[in-house]
């Protein structure tokens, strides 16, 4: 089998360049922006606070509220500003991508908000979106079991493809993302449009995860990189 | 990058271990060699003034000190910045304390911070954060809301405080007084956390002749995490500022300061100071050196 | 009265502010162009510890009747929850839609974008010019910051290409620039005790009892003003505010070219 040229002229499991700083926003309790290739996700954190309206209060736990937006100048066409369906559907697997790494018995009653902007989208946008989300509740202080990581994978003209940039996801058989927390090695987020045979599944899962520990590397340099220096006494 | 730190810890644990099992043998051989509790009484044998009951438990809770220091050392050296999932030992000698969870056989962190060992027990002491109410801390809060029974206070937490009328000085009868008078809404105080229950209802109480209720000043808000740093060893920090700048301050455990002085920016601006470079070396006298100064050299929010 | 805006008033009777400012001072302006690549123009601007950016995207629509041959501009601002712990997800409310209105008020009245020039087909196509405004920080002020923001994104906003024939834009950057005559720039006063305070924080919005909000062009005239908050101004202080305006707004003017 000859081998693929990307268009972009990456490797097939070489990912897009990525940047990640932590602390980005001033008043956020924990931010992060994170640009995977042309994509740029910006996260804030606000909480744990309190709940309002009462009624949403659960007694034994905090609740995760996850809202995902595009910037209306973040694509070619304009985004409409307010929640669409995409939006709304993305905010909830992001939501439940985060939910399993948080120790969210700590704290009854309280809410912790995440939102998560799109500032530049060029494919992966909910992937990034994810990393930055994770990266800005650790930089809030909130408990978690690990950091979730996140990136898509593919397969074009038979060849597993990692980190699709936007014209890549018009080429490729299946387009799969997943959200991944490496020290248990387990996933949070699956989903995948396409049609693949079972094993090619199973091989870009396992592409997807080689991924995912390139970024948890990202991820742990840039939360050192802004808080190591506090180590010191 | 994460395998060659927990191989750092490892082998400073082992090593601190080594030396903690060492000193236990020998306090332990000291013992067994002619300790004669009819001869001496047992405190003139111990080099610590406050005589705990056993030599034994003193000696080794010594031991676990020095531990401690050489962990505060490591610590010094930046190594110990844990974050979430970060495996601190593999171990079942060791209990997870605060902010750090077993799983199988090994201790991880829940959050970002730096480990402490209290004997067995393992904390992460966060960097970052929230303000959690514990009882018997002083904070500054704010009247949110007065109520037929008390006030509902903000204290720059997840949780609202309630403080009842019984936690004031004095009797009340709300049928016939005006509570807002004595408390009204949007009002500072100084005030003791009471009682905290696991379902995290807060109580506080303004009894204890420290608390008040602040009629003048400004108040400036800082990371609660970074509360230690501003009053500093003894108190030692706090009071540099207050003594350089004559200023009047309290400092709440929840990050809320209120500064009252003639020379309140200087002081706003040495805490704010405190909290950016919390991390150098040296801090005091870079703060000493700035409180020298006649006027603040940059602006402070507040 | 709480004690923050005693304070605050306390300083101000003897020309200080709390940050160190002088009354008619602004805060560090920081302009940085393009910063999203696929926007038509972009612009990031720091006020202070506020900040916003601002983007423009074009479309074709059909023209509004009784301006046939002109092309539309839009000026949209959500408060999004980034920016600050008090903005709440949802419709843009009326702070939000005032914030859009003025940074809007200014850019129309000034004429500065030739919206004839936007014109593809009397009646029927004409471009629109979308500048939409993400804060991310909010530490007062969010008015100058983002009226900075938008005319420095529309400044260096390249017009994209039109295929006629199949009747959809085709976001390719040309050479040729959005059609701009003019910089108009706003200047926002906070009101307190009576006095003019030159860009408000945070702080100072939260104990001030209004603001006044003059936008000024290139020539030093008027194209836009708007009062907010519950308060009442004298002559004398509209006068003094209009002064100041168009000082300042020459000087933010110059920030801006600078930066492009």
């Amino acid at each position: 089998m000859t081998t693929y040229k990307r268009n972009d002229g990456r490797k097939l499991d070489e990912t897009r360049p990525i940047k990640m700083k932590v602390g980005v926003l001033k008043h956020a309790d924990g931010s992060a922006l994170v640009s995977i290739g042309k994509t740029v996700a910006l996260a804030a954190v606000y909480g744990p606070r309190e709940l309002n309206p009462r009624h949403m209060q659960e007694s034994d736990r905090a609740i995760l509220q996850c809202n995902y937006t595009m910037a209306p100048f973040s694509t070619k066409e304009r985004v409409r500003p307010g929640p669409s369906r995409r939006s709304t559907e993305i905010s909830k697997v992001t939501r439940e991508a985060l939910e399993p790494a948080l120790f969210l018995k700590d704290f009854p009653k309280t809410t912790i908000d995440l939102y998560i902007v799109i500032l530049q989208a060029n494919a992966g946008t909910r992937t990034a979106g994810i990393n930055a989300a994770s990266l800005a509740l650790a930089d809030a202080g909130i408990q978690m079991r690990d950091l979730v990581t996140s990136i898509a994978a593919g397969k074009i003209e038979g060849h597993y493809v990692i980190d699709l940039n936007g014209e890549e996801e018009e080429l490729t058989d299946c387009d799969l993302p997943i959200a991944y927390m490496p020290r248990e090695k387990k996933f949070t987020l699956i989903q995948m449009d396409g049609k693949i045979t079972k094993e090619d599944m199973k091989n870009v899962i396992k592409l997807a995860v080689k991924g995912c520990e390139t970024l948890y590397e990202h991820q742990r340099k840039a939360l050192l990189e802004k808080w190591s220096k506090e180590g010191f006494e | 990058m994460e395998t060659e730190k927990i191989e750092m810890d490892e082998s400073i644990r082992k090593e601190l271990e080594e030396d903690v099992m060492e000193e236990i043998k020998a306090i332990q051989e000291k013992e067994n060699n002619g300790f004669d509790e009819s001869d001496e009484p047992a405190f003139e044998k111990q080099e610590s003034p406050h005589a705990a009951p056993s030599h034994v438990h003193e000696q080794m809770h010594l031991a676990h000190e020095r531990m401690e220091e050489k962990r505060e050392e490591s610590v010094r050296r930046g190594k110990n910045v844990v974050l979430p999932g970060d495996r601190i030992v593999e171990s079942m000698e060791y209990l997870p304390g605060r902010n750090c969870y077993r799983d199988g056989n090994s201790i991880y962190s829940k959050r970002l911070g730096v480990v402490y060992y209290r004997g067995h027990v393992i904390d992460v002491v966060p960097l970052s954060g929230k303000y959690m109410p514990e009882a018997d801390d002083m904070v500054i809060g704010k009247v949110s809301e007065v109520q037929y029974s008390g006030w509902t206070i903000d204290v720059n937490s997840p949780y609202r405080a309630f403080l009842p009328l019984s936690g004031v000085r004095g009797f009340i009868e709300p049928s016939r007084t005006d509570i807002s008078k004595i408390y009204g809404v949007g009002d500072l105080i100084y005030a003791r956390i009471s009682e905290v229950t696991p379902l995290k209802d807060i109580r506080i109480s303004m009894k204890d002749p420290s608390t008040r209720k602040f009629e003048n000043g400004r108040i400036i808000r800082i990371s609660p995490v970074k509360v230690p740093r501003v009053i500093g060893k003894q108190g030692s920090m706090i009071n540099l500022i207050k003594d350089k700048t004559g200023c009047r301050i309290s400092v709440g455990q929840n990050g809320v300061i209120w500064i009252q002085g003639e020379k309140e920016q200087l002081a706003a601006r040495a805490i704010q100071e405190i909290e950016e470079k919390s991390q150098i070396q040296g801090l005091t006298d870079h703060i000493g050196k700035l409180l020298n100064q006649e006027t603040p050299s940059a602006g402070v929010r507040i | 009265m709480n004690i923050q805006t005693s304070y605050i008033i306390s300083h101000l009777s003897k020309g200080m502010r709390l940050d160190g400012r002088k009354p008619d001072e602004h805060r560090k302006i920081e302009i940085e162009i393009g910063p999203i690549e696929q926007a038509e123009g972009s612009a990031r601007v720091k006020l202070g510890g506020t900040e916003v950016i601002a983007g423009v995207k074009l479309e074709v629509k059909e023209p509004f009747s009784d301006t046939p041959n002109e092309g539309v501009l839009m000026v949209n601002t959500e408060l999004s929850p980034v920016a600050s712990p008090e903005f709440e997800l949802g419709p843009p409310r009326e702070t939000a839609i005032e914030l859009a209105r003025i940074v809007d008020r200014g850019i129309r009245e000034s004429h500065c974008i030739n919206t004839e020039k936007l014109c593809i087909k009397v009646g029927e196509k004409v471009w629109m010019v979308m500048v939409d405004i993400q804060p991310l920080s909010h530490e007062g002020n969010l008015i100058d910051a983002s009226g900075i923001a938008a005319i420095a994104a529309l400044m260096t906003a390249k017009m994209v290409k039109y295929d006629e024939a199949g009747d959809k834009v085709i976001y390719e950057k040309t050479d040729e620039s959005v059609p701009l005559d003019d910089i108009p720039v706003p200047v926002t006063f906070g009101i307190i005790d009576g006095k003019l305070i030159v860009d408000p924080t945070l702080e100072e919005e939260e104990s001030m009892d209004g603001r006044l909000t003059i936008t000024t062009n290139e020539a030093g005239d008027v194209c836009a003003m708007q009062k907010g908050g519950a308060c009442s101004l004298t002559f004398e202080l509209i006068e003094q505010a209009a002064e100041m305006s168009i000082k300042k707004g020459k000087e933010i003017r110059e920030l801006i070219r600078q930066s492009l």
